[in-house]
């Protein structure tokens, strides 16, 4: 913090930060920020206002949030539970492997959604799936198509942000700290829940809402992996991706909800991205 | 009941091979330079570090012994650290750094905050209890560091470099506090020191430590009459060179280091390996030109470095073996003594008194 409050004032006074802005940024600027604005106001403008409050307590819309919400909070859970000895892993110790095993974690980050459906239906597929037939012939039990499904490929899109953010949040913590702890008298999990949770604060928060935020906006690999049925495995967006094609004000009005909720998220995390 | 360390340890390519005890009821300091490996001894006392080989053990309980797969994890021992940094838990208010370790060991709460307090009261930062450590000035972090290693009354209390931290008006006032706590401490008490005034003031045992290894082990009386090392010799403001003896006749010999030789007094214990040589500075007179007379010992240099004491003042000289000598402020001004200055020093054979290594 320090160094932060130290440094501001000499790069503001740098040359490239005082000089006049070209003009051709600005033109350029002002596109980007087009980009993003004109579908937000446009789905404000496109919203049913007034019949927004019939439509969203709709049992169709309150299916779907209720399914949402639950769908992506346990996602988030276990991208936590998961997520933080992984990190703790990747962070605190060398193992040959280390890098590929970043690698393959993050990738559902830059993975096209759908291809991660087809990946989950062979790993998870009743028929074929390397782990799914085996469940279904020894328990009877098929992921498939359940409400379990659509966790499974939420926590698969979700999972690498929980790591990365809970990754930051080891890194800047001062080990120091947790020795001092133990020479105090202090186990292992007392350690944890006295000393390293608490420093870490802002990066669990960030890890939580960062997955549940991608496990809430979570279509591809859903549809692709746990199908579209309604109370099982239709969250909001597939919701929006049905409505579209028979009720398009329903769209409108419930993809005004999530971008609500967005929203909320941004907030929640604005001293992360509003600087 | 004693702390018995007999260790080797590792940091990367730093080797700690250090062997010493200390008794309950007094105070030890580990002595060295910046760099000499004595933090090292904390965490591995601390447990923090394990030992490659050798043992650590305290009141008869083994906490390490690589040899006999013996090692006691930090959270088990009854040792109480006042680190270098504090370390404070940042997130935590002064009251409840203090509470932790007595939590941590299940004592119920009300107890925990009782004891707490009172410690802190007893050392006069009660009113600060709720402050978070980066509110707190140093001498009150300080304070609040030593009630959280005392609290859980350890057998063994380590405190490393507790008065390090501080600007020069807290220190003189903080160690009168660590002196008093010690005193009041029951158990085993080492102070991490490289500063020889905590160190000579505040303990009855030094162990000196060097590039990561005991030079010296003895009381403060002991270390100030017969110091074995460059180190201990600056220390207590002698000289002291360490080499080997040859013998020149008369009762003399040559004291040859590998810095350069002096004439000695032949010693009658003497029988091979090597000795120290202890010179007092006030003893090394200084000379613009070559002297005559009897002194066995005269040697050219440049003068080094020149401190000012009262009225006396220390000369470091470039000689072999490089000296310091005290003389009054009026020869300095007689001799011109400044960096740079060439002069002759000289001192008798008899005024070397030698030691046993």
């Amino acid at each position: 913090m320090a160094t932060d409050s130290r440094r501001s004032p000499s790069t503001a006074s740098s040359p490239l930060r005082r000089g006049r802005i070209p003009a051709g940024f600005v033109v350029l600027a002002a596109l980007g920020v087009a980009l993003v604005a004109l579908p937000l106001l446009g789905l404000v403008l496109r919203t049913p206002w007034s019949r927004i409050a019939d439509i969203l307590t709709s049992e169709t819309a309150l299916t779907a949030l209720r399914l949402s919400l639950v769908v992506a909070t346990t996602a988030a859970a276990i991208s936590f539970v998961l997520g933080f000895p992984l990190a703790w892993v990747l962070v605190r110790s060398t193992f040959p492997g280390k890098t590929l095993v970043r690698a393959i974690v993050v990738l559902p980050l830059v993975m096209p959604p759908v291809v991660a459906g087809v990946g989950l239906l062979a790993a998870f597929g009743r028929r074929s799936g390397l782990v799914g037939s085996w469940l279904y012939e020894w328990f009877g039990i098929q992921l498939t198509f359940t409400t379990g499904a659509a966790i499974l490929a939420a926590t698969f899109v979700s999972f690498p942000l929980a790591v990365l953010a809970l990754e930051a949040g080891l890194r800047g913590l001062d080990e120091r700290l947790e020795n001092a702890a133990s020479t105090l008298g202090a186990s292992r999990w007392y350690i944890l829940r006295r000393v390293t949770f608490p420093l870490m604060g802002p990066q669990i928060a960030a890890a939580l809402v960062l997955s549940w935020a991608r496990a809430l906006g979570e279509f591809g690999a859903t549809i692709t992996f746990a199908g579209n049925l309604q109370g099982r495995t239709q969250t909001l967006p597939l919701a929006v991706f049905e409505q579209l094609q028979t009720d398009t004000d329903a769209a409108f009005a419930v993809s005004m909800l999530l971008i609500l909720l967005a929203f909320a998220v941004i907030l929640s995390l604005r001293g992360r991205f509003l600087r | 009941m004693t702390l018995a360390v007999d260790v080797t340890a590792r940091r990367g390519a730093f080797e700690v091979r250090a062997a010493f005890d200390a008794a309950r009821g007094s105070t030890t300091a580990l002595l060295g330079p910046n760099g000499s490996g004595k933090s090292t001894l904390v965490s591995l006392m601390a447990g923090l570090v394990p030992p490659e080989e050798g043992s650590v053990v305290l009141d008869g309980t083994v906490l390490d012994e690589p040899a006999a797969g013996v090692y006691l994890p930090p959270e088990r021992r009854p040792i109480g650290v006042v680190f270098q940094d504090l370390l404070l838990f940042p997130h935590l208010s002064a009251l409840e750094n203090v509470e932790f370790p007595l939590l941590a060991r299940g004592v119920a709460r009300g107890e925990a905050h009782d004891r707490s307090e009172r410690l802190l009261r007893r050392l006069e930062v009660v009113e600060r209890a709720r402050a978070r450590p980066r509110d707190l000035s140093g001498g009150e972090a300080q304070r609040v560091a030593l009630a959280r290693a005392l609290v859980a009354e350890p057998a063994l209390l380590l405190l490393d470099e507790p008065l390090s931290a501080l600007d020069v008006g807290a220190r003189a006032r903080l160690r009168q506090v660590v002196r008093d706590e010690l005193e009041r401490f029951p158990g085993i008490r080492v102070l991490i020191t490289h500063d020889p005034v905590e160190a000579f003031t505040m303990t009855d045992r030094l162990v000196i430590v060097e590039d990561g290894r005991v030079t010296q082990i003895g009381t403060p009386e002991e270390i100030r009459s017969a110091p074995r090392s460059r180190y201990a010799a600056d220390l207590v403001g002698v000289n002291a060179v360490r080499g080997v003896l040859e013998p020149i006749g008369e009762g003399t010999g040559r004291l040859i280091s590998s810095e350069g030789a002096l004439v000695v007094p032949w010693p009658e214990w003497y029988v091979e390996g090597e000795v120290v040589g202890i010179v007092r500075p006030i003893d090394v007179t200084l000379w613009p030109d070559r002297p005559e007379g009897s002194a066995r010992n005269v040697l050219s240099g440049r003068v080094t470095s020149v401190a000012i004491q009262g009225d006396r003042a220390r000369v470091r000289l470039s000689t072999e073996p490089p000296l310091v000598a005290e003389v009054t402020l009026g020869s300095v001004e007689r001799l011109r003594l400044r960096s740079g200055v060439e002069v002759w020093a000289s001192f008798k054979a008899v005024e070397v008194e030698l030691l046993p290594p």
